[in-house]
């Protein structure tokens, strides 16, 4: 042993940890936190969120004041906000899926996860605080982006300053962050069932970009009895107005009409089920 | 103390650690010796409950891992290299591990300055070398100042200034009455560390004990002898305890008999003797011995060596045609 490593070694022996060093899921939330915060990617894909999800809203608030009468319903309206949203709950969605399945696959993919899992071996703790931190900076990001995009929006358009009587409208703000951040816990989940992020973020935009849409095209007459029961469409309702609902079940009729909310249960129901999967699949399987 | 009881590892039909049963004392720096694909790291694994075992179990300080309340202090383990977020910065990850046990940033700056990590504590994981991962890894097992240290390779590499602080932090840790248990694919590192090994080839335990007791039962001791009467002496020596070898006219190496007692065959036979040699087996012999028929990945013999080399020395003929 060289005496330039002697001084070194000594530390180990000085520094015994409090007592109230131990192992609790509050501290695995903390530590949750701190992992998605020293990440720049994070900072990065939440910026990125709501740069273009305001982008948007300045984009419909601008070609609303080319032709205002085109717009259904009285100033302020439902229908008047979530025309300056919707462009953003899809947007939005599609973006915080990544951050939300990355958070989870990247563990995976780097090999962090024998760490994190050497740590909390009983492991669902980690599911639970991940999943946890990823819903609210989820819905924190697309809360900020929606309050910006409206501030904007009624700056540029007077017609589209929200009318805060209207419960509605007031169901549409709240609407809109609660779904983009569901459809991200959606990429959460199957992340976890998944372990693979590429083929996590293929399937969860696949289906919403894709499949869903095509099942809403197909006028195939027991596809009625799915269309109501797609995630991302279902959950899409608790931020329409049911004036565009009509409209939707025009296009493409439903078995089920189901309310904004009960739609919004089902995606959340999706989310229940594979998280459940993915639970199950953590503890029994080797990393 | 770490205690295994029917430790068994199958992938489909691969068996990858068979039935072993083994205990680590604290107080002493054990060594798990193998060669590659032995089963050394799927032990490890299963000791901090990462891979569930088929079959047995292994418990720490006389539970299963996962049943420890504060498992970071009780066990930390380096099981590879670069089990790290390349986009977290070293402080950043050691930051996250600590708070899962509520461990504050005080002792994360302890652990980065005993592994020599300032100077890169807050650049990112990516650009790490090789060695700075394995420090980053050493840092990560001392966070909870643990009872038990398990160390996959440790010195992997590590600069020579970075060995000599695993094998001090190793003893140091012992000394405290620590368990220490360091696995190696090289006797020669494990053995100027450890007080115990444990050697394990092909998912069986082949030898366990103190690294001393370990060595001589391997080794089987050789006694040169040179004499102008060697045929002679090879009649007289020969019996169902000893085999002798003539190496060239005049040397024979006998195995069996000791030195002492081949001198005073010769003296009662007035055999005349030139030299008298124990040959005691080295470590890497040893090893080799135990682990002969337990190697998993042979090297390519010289006759099948298919290299460029081989051919270039055959001239014309290519490694086909000369089978």
């Amino acid at each position: 042993m060289s005496t330039a490593t002697t001084p070194r070694i000594e530390h180990a022996h000085h520094a015994a940890p409090a007592p109230a060093v131990r192992l609790t899921p509050w501290h695995v939330l903390r530590s949750e936190w701190i992992k998605i915060w020293t990440l720049r990617s994070t900072l990065w894909t939440i910026g990125l969120t709501i740069v273009v999800l305001v982008l948007l809203a300045w984009a419909m608030a601008a070609s609303a004041g080319v032709a205002p009468g085109q717009f259904a319903g009285g100033e302020g309206s439902a229908s008047m906000v979530y025309m300056v949203l919707a462009p953003g709950q899809i947007f939005g969605s599609l973006v915080l899926v990544v951050l939300a399945a990355l958070s989870i696959t990247g563990e995976y993919g780097t090999g962090q996860v024998r760490s994190t899992f050497a740590a909390v071996p009983s492991r669902l703790p980690v599911l639970w605080a991940k999943g946890l931190v990823v819903a609210v900076v989820t819905f924190a990001t697309a809360a900020v982006g929606t309050a910006l995009s409206l501030l904007l929006a009624g700056a540029i358009e007077p017609a589209m300053q929200p009318d805060w009587s209207d419960p509605e409208m007031l169901r549409i703000v709240v609407g809109t962050p609660l779904y983009i951040a569901t459809v991200a816990l959606l990429g959460f989940a199957l992340g976890a069932l998944m372990r693979n992020t590429a083929a996590t973020i293929a399937t969860v935009i696949g289906f919403v970009l894709v499949v869903e849409s095509v099942l809403n095209l197909i006028s195939w007459k027991p596809l009625e009895y799915v269309r109501p029961f797609l995630p991302s469409s279902a959950g899409a309702r608790v931020a329409t107005p049911e004036e565009f609902l009509d409209m939707t079940n025009q296009l493409a009729t439903q078995a089920v009409d189901l309310s904004p909310w009960g739609g919004y249960a089902v995606l959340v129901g999706w989310v229940v089920v594979i998280l459940g999967a993915g639970a199950l699949r953590l503890r029994t399987r080797d990393v | 103390m770490i205690e295994a009881h029917g430790l068994t590892k199958r992938y489909g039909s691969k068996t990858a650690v068979d039935g072993i049963d083994f205990t680590v004392h604290p107080g002493r720096v054990t060594g798990f010796l193998g060669p590659n694909g032995a089963g050394k790291s799927t032990t490890m694994r299963m000791i901090v409950g990462l891979d569930h075992p088929t079959a047995g179990t292994v418990t720490v300080q006389g539970r299963p891992y996962a049943r420890l309340r504060s498992p970071l202090t009780e066990v930390g383990a380096l099981l590879e290299a670069k089990a790290v977020h390349p986009g977290r910065s070293a402080r950043g990850h050691l930051r996250a591990l600590a708070a899962t046990h509520g461990i504050g940033d005080k002792r994360v700056d302890q652990v980065i300055e005993m592994a020599g990590l300032g100077p890169v504590a807050r650049k990112r994981v990516k650009g790490f070398s090789l060695g700075m991962g394995q420090r980053l890894g050493i840092a990560a097992a001392l966070l909870g100042d643990p009872h038990t240290l398990i160390l996959d390779e440790p010195v992997n590499g590590l600069d020579p200034e970075g060995v000599a602080w695993v094998r001090g932090l190793a003893k140091h840790l012992a000394a405290e009455g620590r368990t220490v248990f360091l696995s190696s694919h090289l006797m020669s590192e494990v053995a100027v560390t450890a007080d115990d090994l444990l050697v394990i080839g092909r998912g069986r335990i082949v030898a366990q004990g103190p690294v001393a007791d370990v060595v001589a039962r391997a080794t089987s001791t050789t006694v040169r002898v040179r004499s102008p009467q060697a045929t002679e002496l090879a009649a007289a020596l020969s019996g169902p305890t000893a085999t002798v070898e003539a190496i060239e006219p005049g040397l024979l190496e006998v195995h069996g008999p000791s030195a002492a007692e081949i001198g005073e065959l010769a003296a009662a036979s007035r055999f005349v003797l030139h030299e008298l040699t124990s040959v005691s087996g080295s470590l890497e012999q040893a090893y080799l011995s135990l682990t002969a028929d337990a190697v998993e990945y042979h090297s390519a013999t010289e006759g099948t060596d298919p290299s460029p080399a081989a051919a270039g020395a055959a001239g014309t003929t290519s490694p086909e045609a000369q089978r």
